[in-house]
């Protein structure tokens, strides 16, 4: 069975050696680097729940390629119920890591990949769709974790790719083989990307004729030779390094953990490349990956917030005042947020369609809607767990204080809560709190799978703003209305606007 | 030509598919045109029309209603990605090849 367990992933990363900074010093193991072990742990759950019998439905599927049961952020959607499956895995997982595990960057490019190569054949007759097989094959038979690289670091947002003073803000092509490309650039903020096994690279925006060396999407080995990856902080991120109970969410911490990969003169081989300078190709692959990627946010989020839901309730169990209206009305609201966000994923991809490729994809306007709520709704059930929590979460003292022999009695003695929940428990519960609802998860549900601007555009896009125009016209009375005539048995010349 | 005509339901269209089949229409002289998969016998030509890319008509058993089919699904018609106002033209030309196509199999 071509599945691993979270340890045979992790044991899977020893065997590769990426070239990876932090904090100014070269990481010799990514697997025992102490600032990456939570972001790992999280990656592995994605492994180890597929191997549980009351995860499987969910975290596995049958490939339509190899014909075997797979890890389903390996697989291609095959109908709408797989895109359904994929939103409820989301949820699932962030319920059990209360952050973000990573893995379904790659699987959105995976699928993003596969529909829009298909396509770029049906045009120019060549071979990367093929050539794409091929390689997914060899993920799924694998069970890799590849990191999805969209995003240029973009220089002079004015500016067109091809008009950048430094011609290497975003990833380009710079030399064509017989057997290869040579590329270089960067790909910025790129999630699970130190404890992934390959990168997968797309284009990050639209392009024209003048951008075609722009227009690139291939995978290598994230340890590849001329790959250097320097990992980025986030608030808190050295607590995990000093003690276990302030940093909250120890074993799973806090965000996906980013990097910015930086790639100098590295060789693709053909094999790998799935698009390069097809620029009018370059669109539909943002826009794919980018609807898989937003429908994700209703499912992985939602997570989070049953989590932190869970925690706000507990909390205020633990201070007597659970059943005061106020905390009522305040979880009710979190709950009400929550589940319109996940309305929303399980919408898009319930109306999801299939594509050319034979592979589905979700209702990009219902995704679109979905992400841009999770841009505001996410700050709002956050607030709110903040609200019920109250300012302790940002003045507790810390855990040396607590374990010290002289001062952590008076802790004990004055943060304890209602009878029947220690202060210990109180404090990891605060704590957990302040990870979620005050550190770097808002920024990432504002910015991740793209700004809220990039999803007003596509709204606006998805909107048909014509077609409600000409439905107020009939009922209006400015236009005929058809079915009127039926009912109210008028003559046709009357049935415009005269009842 | 025994012609069936199949719509989705339209509950939110991107496209004005009545316009498009009526548009169609007005190029026909001595066909049968029946709306929704009835009868015991399939029609020589179903055209299934969905008002979106979801689709959710193009099923199975409506397919079975037809020897052929043509497919539009919001702004896609045979693999393609068509403006609109394209599509009533697009379907005019399907219709006449395979009716072209019919009477060379029945020769």
């Amino acid at each position: 069975m071509p599945m691993k367990t979270g340890t045979q992933y992790i044991e899977s990363l020893k065997k590769l050696k990426p070239k990876v900074y932090c904090f100014g010093e070269k990481v010799e193991s990514v697997v025992d680097y102490p600032l990456f072990k939570p972001h790992i742990h999280a990656a592995a759950m994605t492994y180890e729940l597929a191997h549980k019998p009351e995860f499987q439905e969910i975290m596995t599927a049958t490939s339509h390629l190899i014909g075997e049961r797979v890890n389903r952020f390996t697989h291609i959607h095959q109908s709408t119920e797989d895109l359904v499956k994929k939103v409820r895995m989301m949820r699932l997982l962030g319920q059990r890591t209360g952050t973000c595990f990573q893995r379904c960057v790659g699987l959105d490019a995976l699928n993003g990949i596969y529909v829009t190569s298909y396509d770029i054949d049906q045009k120019y007759g060549s071979e990367y769709h093929e050539r794409f097989k091929d390689f997914l094959r060899y993920v799924q038979q694998n069970d890799l974790m590849s990191a999805g690289a969209m995003s240029d670091p973009k220089g002079d947002r004015s500016l067109r790719p091809h008009e950048q003073e430094d011609p290497d803000v975003y990833l380009r092509v710079v030399e064509r083989q017989s057997d290869g490309i040579i590329v270089r650039g960067a790909k910025a903020h790129i999630t699970g990307s130190i404890n992934s096994h390959e990168i997968i690279t797309m284009p990050t925006r639209a392009m024209g004729p003048e951008d075609k060396d722009y227009a690139l999407s291939f995978s290598v080995p994230v340890d590849t030779e001329g790959i250097t990856l320097i990992f980025g902080r986030q608030t808190n991120d050295t607590r995990r390094l000093e003690s276990e109970l302030d940093a909250g969410n120890p074993k799973y911490g806090i965000v996906g953990g980013e990097a910015l990969i930086i790639f100098n003169d590295v060789f693709v081989p053909w094999e790998r490349v799935f698009m390069c300078g097809e620029h009018e190709f370059a669109l539909e692959l943002v826009e794919t990956f980018a609807g898989y990627h937003r429908s994700n946010y209703g499912g992985c989020k939602v997570g989070l917030a049953d989590v932190v839901i869970g925690a706000s309730a507990w909390i205020a169990e633990s201070n007597g005042i659970e059943r005061a209206s106020n905390i009522r009305n305040t979880l009710t609201e979190m709950v009400n947020l929550a589940e319109t966000c996940w309305s929303c994923a399980l919408a898009c991809s319930y109306e999801g369609y299939q594509t050319p490729s034979g592979a589905y994809t979700i209702n990009p306007l219902l995704a679109n809607v979905e992400k841009l709520n999770i841009t505001r709704f996410t700050y709002e059930w956050m607030r709110l767990a903040q609200d019920i929590a109250g300012g302790i979460i940002i003045t507790l003292p810390s855990e040396r204080d607590y374990e010290h022999p002289e001062i952590g009695k008076y802790i004990d003695k004055y943060f304890k809560g209602k009878k029947g929940f220690s202060t210990l428990d109180r404090i990891r519960m605060y704590r957990l709190i302040e990870n979620m609802a005050v550190g770097a998860g808002l920024p990432e549900a504002m910015q991740g799978a793209g700004s809220p601007t990039a999803m007003k555009i596509m709204i606006g896009r998805g909107a048909n703003i014509d077609r409600k125009k000409d439905l107020a016209k009939v009922i209006a009375g400015i236009d005929e209305d058809p079915y009127f005539k039926g009912i109210a048995q008028v003559k046709e010349d009357k049935a415009k606007a005269k009842v | 030509m025994r012609i069936a005509v199949k719509y989705c339901g339209n509950c939110n269209p991107e496209i004005n598919s009545p316009r498009i089949i009526g548009q169609w229409m007005e190029t026909l002289k001595d066909d049968e045109i029946t709306f929704g998969p009835e009868g015991k016998t399939p029609a020589d030509l179903l055209i299934i029309i969905c008002g979106c890319r979801k689709g959710c008509v193009d099923r199975q058993e409506v397919r079975a209603m037809g020897r052929q089919v043509i497919l539009i699904k919001g702004r896609w018609m045979g693999g393609l990605s068509l403006a609109e106002n394209e599509l009533g033209h697009q379907l005019i030309q399907r219709v006449e090849s395979m009716r072209g196509a019919l009477r060379r199999n029945a020769k």
